[in-house]
């Protein structure tokens, strides 16, 4: 079996976001070029889907407000005048977080198997991070997006698990 | 080009996207049906035949693939209808259940409009 550590690796993670990214919302994704917006210290969003099977443990993307918005008026073909509303927001970012770990289930099936995901959660929010647990292990990375926004991916899961 | 469509997920942002995305994939039905579950999907389905089905599989209440079942072995009124599951599952077993239940092919999530036309084209 696998450990989690060489299942779960950055380059999974950001391919992953690069294909939901490139093919649904029409952003451009850059893993090499990391953006330098603060997105911990403004107005951010957070969308988190967890996972059961041979590995358990959630997936979150993070972004500022701004990034979110964008990501919505794409995903869901908004015209230019049209208000999004925070519900819009919500549903948007809980189906690109389902999508990413939805990529990372396919890279990853022939090492652990079937996954099975939770719905998603998304909170907005100003100054959030997210604590660990006791036994929990993060893999964290960052991919820019369309030359502007940083968009955090964590997997959090239980070591050994 | 001609035709009805029935889009069956239980979450109405993937409704949406799915809409956006044929609309971008250049192909246009007649007329295009909503379902929010599985149980609502045969429901519409036993009032009126569509000519293409897009099914979610994980869905509250009846998943997917047993909604196909239930459509295939049920419904004769829909002997014609093509019906395509759009699901971010994929492994082999996932696909063999989802034809074996009576499906007639599947989109992998995440998709781009390029997909739409080449799974939906030949079915029109
Ligand atoms: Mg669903």
């Amino acid at each position: 079996m696998s450990t989690t550590l060489n299942v779960f690796t950055a380059d999974v993670l950001r391919e992953a976001v690069n294909q939901v990214f490139t093919s649904m919302i029409f952003m451009s994704v850059d893993p090499t070029a990391p953006i330098n917006e603060p997105v911990t210290q403004q107005t951010s969003v957070m969308a988190s889907v967890s996972f059961m099977g041979n590995f358990e443990g959630s997936l979150t993307l993070r972004c500022s407000m701004a990034c979110a918005k964008a990501v919505t008026a794409n995903l869901l073909g908004f015209e230019e005048d049209e208000p999004i509303e925070q519900s819009d927001i919500a549903d948007a970012m809980g189906e690109v977080s389902n999508m990413v770990l939805g990529s990372v289930k396919s890279a990853t099936y022939d090492k652990v198997g079937e996954l099975i995901a939770s719905a998603p959660t998304v909170f907005s929010g100003d100054h959030m991070e997210h604590h660990l647990r006791a036994g929990e292990v993060r893999l964290s990375t960052t991919v820019g997006v369309d030359d502007t926004y940083c968009m955090e991916v964590h997997v959090v899961y239980i070591d050994g698990k | 080009m001609a035709g009805s469509l029935l889009i069956i997920d239980d979450s109405s942002t993937m409704r949406r996207i799915i809409k956006r995305t044929i609309r971008m994939s250049g192909i246009q039905f007649d007329e295009t049906f909503e379902a929010e579950s599985g149980e609502e999907g045969f429901a519409k389905l036993s009032e009126r035949a569509v000519d293409v089905v897009l099914c979610d599989v994980n869905m509250q209440g009846m998943r997917g693939t047993e909604m196909v079942k239930k459509v295939r072995d049920e419904l004769p009124s829909c002997a014609k209808t093509k019906i395509i599951m759009v699901t971010t599952e994929s492994s082999a077993a996932f696909v063999a259940e989802a034809l074996s239940s009576g499906a007639d092919g599947y989109i992998g999530k995440p998709f781009t409009p390029e997909k739409f036309q080449e799974k939906l084209t030949p079915l029109l």
